[in-house]
């Protein structure tokens, strides 16, 4: 998901340009409550609590990693329900 | 882009500097000598990203420090011309942009590079700033530049300037501006106890000896002592203005929520909005799911 920092009506436009296709929106108001100033990343996990965290990218590798972590927890659960 | 406009802006300020100068026509050789090396640094600077091998990284390193130890030279052998603490300030950018390029470039290199050279100007310069520059009403925008940094000599700067300056504005930038310094540490250690294998790099970042007593005050600690500075600057010093607008105070609440909830382990607020197409968007909505968020930015 995208938060974007500027006018909504430029949204759109910026993202067919830059061909991205995830959902985004764009709120000022957001970006500063979550003192976003510079590119930042957070993982949330299924209970909406914050997992990772970066400000700057870390590398898409990283990134991944985080994300399938979280994803064969999750699986794991589902598979093993605790009795 | 963003290498370019700090860079104008002080060449802009060296003019002033020089046409507001009585003695204009006598042109002080501190404001040319600095000219000339920020005009030669800005055409050589190296990017490190680009460097391929431990040999390109180390000689990328290398200009770096020269144009720093250049500009911490000049302060040193200029002490009373008004231009040296922003040539001091200048010296400090290019230490803080060095610090980050080799962050950035962990991202595609994978080996651990020291980035203090073996004649790393860091400690001179602060000792010069202390010197000439602690008693100053403008040191406070050194200061505030120490926090985009990572150099154990900041944090000892900026807590003897919270001491001794006279200025209470001063003071504020100081404590902010440390506060912002040693969270961003606090969050490397999050980071290296999820991934042990940045125990390397941060070494090489900070210095085995730094990066140890960081980790021995430990997580907790760390986020202690930055909640203690944040709520020093709420209370004495909220008034003072930051140099890019806003007050000390305003900034040290966001922190301070910042630190609060929106820190790892922590539940994320909700978002709320409309999407590209006009639709609503809730971020709860997501509950169940696991969710990549990304802030960005037009550059």
């Amino acid at each position: 998901m995208n938060i974007f920092d500027r006018e909504p009506k430029k949204l759109k436009e910026i993202m067919e340009k830059e061909k991205i296709t995830w959902r985004s929106i764009a709120s000022q108001a957001v970006t500063s409550r979550w003192n976003a100033g510079t590119p930042t990343y957070y993982v949330i996990d299924p209970n909406g609590v914050i997992r990772y965290k970066w400000v700057g990218s870390p590398g898409e590798k990283v990134i991944d990693t985080a994300l399938e972590k979280l994803l064969h927890e999750e699986e794991n659960k589902t598979k093993k329900p605790a009795r | 882009m963003r290498c370019t406009i700090p860079l104008l802006a002080v060449l802009c300020i060296a003019n002033t500097v020089r046409s507001a100068d009585p003695r204009a026509e006598v042109p002080s050789t501190l404001a040319q000598e600095y000219q000339r090396a920020l005009k030669e640094s800005g055409q050589v600077s190296p990017n490190f990203r680009d460097a391929k091998t431990d040999e390109e990284r180390k000689k990328a390193v290398e200009t770096t420090d020269q144009f720093v130890r250049r500009f911490v030279k000049l302060a040193e052998k200029y002490p009373n011309d008004p231009l040296a603490l922003e040539v001091l300030t200048q010296a400090v950018r290019s230490m803080n942009s060095q610090d980050s390029a080799v962050q950035m470039s962990w991202q595609t290199n994978k080996t651990a590079f020291p980035i203090r050279g073996k004649d790393d100007s860091t400690e001179l310069a602060m000792a010069l700033l202390v010197r000439d520059h602690l008693r100053s009403e403008k040191v406070g925008v050194v200061c505030e530049r120490m926090r985009y940094g990572t150099r154990k000599e900041y944090e000892t700067f900026l807590h003897k300037v919270m001491k001794e300056s006279p200025h209470k504005d001063v003071r504020g930038l100081a404590c902010l501006s440390l506060a912002q310094f040693l969270y961003a540490h606090a969050v490397k250690l999050d980071l290296y106890a999820e991934r042990p294998e940045l125990l390397e790099r941060y070494e090489a970042l900070l210095g085995k000896e730094y990066f140890d007593s960081l980790r021995r005050k430990g997580h907790h600690g760390l986020n202690k002592e930055v909640e203690t500075l944040l709520e020093q600057a709420g209370s004495k010093y909220g008034e003072v203005k930051l140099p890019f607008g806003g007050t000390v105070g305003e900034q040290a609440k966001i922190e301070l929520f910042e630190m609060h909830h929106l820190a790892v382990g922590k539940e994320a607020e909700d978002i709320e909005g409309k999407d590209q197409d006009d639709k609503p968007f809730k971020l709860s909505d997501y509950r169940r799911k696991v969710v990549l968020l990304y802030f960005w930015s037009e550059y």
